[in-house]
């Protein structure tokens, strides 16, 4: 167990701020795993010889670490310690938000604010794609400008729903009485008046 | 007559006792548990939840096991109230100490929540990733959240134009 946790937290360290002294310091820990690896394997000698060369090659290195989980997961198994993220794929997986499926990355921009989820998208294509997704529009409309159950795209996967959103957002114009009341926000007699109330 | 405590196995083959308010609190077990009405209790399997993240789940269960069934709420709410009750603030202070860990926890716990449907739970740690990605610049984001970089300059470029240009933009 106690093995364990500080793979973890090495791991943690070795892709965020590692420098490269304790990368190698790292490794040659891992060193007296992985070669027990390797004995298994009959092919020992010449998997120590490319063990030298894994330190400079970053896809290699990766690999490393996967066979040194492995041996790690055998040996917590044969010694009946338990194995508490195994299931997580958490070593090769360092990067835990792009484990998320689709639908709660879009959950989750569901409660941010719109200029974030616009820098949101901009990050990554897959992102942007997820960013653009009618439903995400349709809730974000709901919440901001309580629309949900009006006069509105006729389903909540209509592409219709960004549109609305961004006419929403524009400043008001000429056209305030009848965008409000064509998605409507409010009854036109308020509108009517609302816009009274703005002019000076 | 049903048992006071239920005892589930974990993704690790841990068998872990929870009492039956706590289990209840989950959708998925409640839905189980119903189906099982009447039959011997034998530990309900959970393929998808490490014990780990377990216990956890059933901290904050402990928790907040007084509080009113999420249920109930949705249902004086109209529609649109509960939409625009929907805001990212983490009220519960209980709550803000415990989504403070680590990323690779919260997602951990969040799709946990989400497998056991525990509505609560799985509100909370959606409004606390969604805190961490506000404010940031697309770089920040990426870098806090390792998501990688796969665009083109003319990509950026279009982006900018159909998102508009924020003042928090790289």
């Amino acid at each position: 167990m106690t093995l364990h946790l500080s793979f973890a937290g090495a791991t943690e360290y070795i892709f965020e701020d590692s420098t490269d002294e304790d990368d190698l310091q790292f490794l040659e820990e891992r060193c007296t795993i992985s070669s027990d690896v390797w004995a298994n394997c009959d092919e020992s000698e010449e998997e120590e010889t490319e063990h030298e060369e894994i330190v400079n090659d970053d896809e290699d290195r990766r690999h490393f670490l996967v066979s040194s989980r492995e041996v790690l997961h055998q040996r917590q198994r044969d010694n009946g310690e338990p194995n508490l993220r195994e299931s997580s794929r958490w070593l090769i997986e360092t990067i835990p938000i792009n484990q998320l499926p689709d639908e709660l990355k879009v959950y989750i921009a569901t409660f941010c604010d719109v200029p974030s989820i616009g820098r949101l998208a901009k990050t990554n294509k897959e992102w942007h794609n997820l960013m653009g997704t009618p439903y995400l529009w349709f809730i974000l409309c709901g919440r901001d400008f309580g629309a949900a159950s009006a006069v509105t795209p006729a389903s909540a996967n209509s592409p219709l729903w960004k549109k609305m959103y961004q006419e929403y957002s524009t400043p008001l114009e000429l056209d305030d009485r009848f965008r409000m009341c064509h998605y409507g926000q409010i009854g036109e007699k308020q509108a009517a008046e609302y816009l009274k109330e703005k002019e000076p | 007559m049903a048992s006071e405590s239920i005892s589930v196995t974990t993704s690790d083959d841990q068998t872990i006792q929870l009492s039956r308010k706590h289990a209840q609190m989950s959708q998925t077990i409640n839905s189980m548990l119903e189906d099982s009405v009447g039959a011997d209790q034998e530990a309900i399997p959970l393929p998808n939840v490490s014990s780990e993240v377990l216990k956890k789940v059933i901290d904050w269960c402990t928790h907040h096991e007084n509080d009113p069934a999420p249920v109930e709420k949705v249902k004086k709410l109209n529609k649109k109230r509960e939409y625009k009750a929907k805001n990212s603030t983490i009220s519960d202070e209980w709550d803000k100490n415990f989504v403070n860990a680590e990323l690779r926890v919260i997602v951990d716990i969040l799709l946990a929540a989400n497998y056991l449907d525990v509505k609560g739970l799985f509100e909370l740690m959606c409004k606390h990733i969604a805190n961490e990605l506000k404010g940031k610049t697309p770089d920040q984001i990426r870098e806090r959240f390792g998501i990688q970089d796969d665009l083109t300059e003319e990509d950026k470029a279009a982006m900018r134009k159909a998102w508009g240009a924020t003042k928090n933009d790289s």
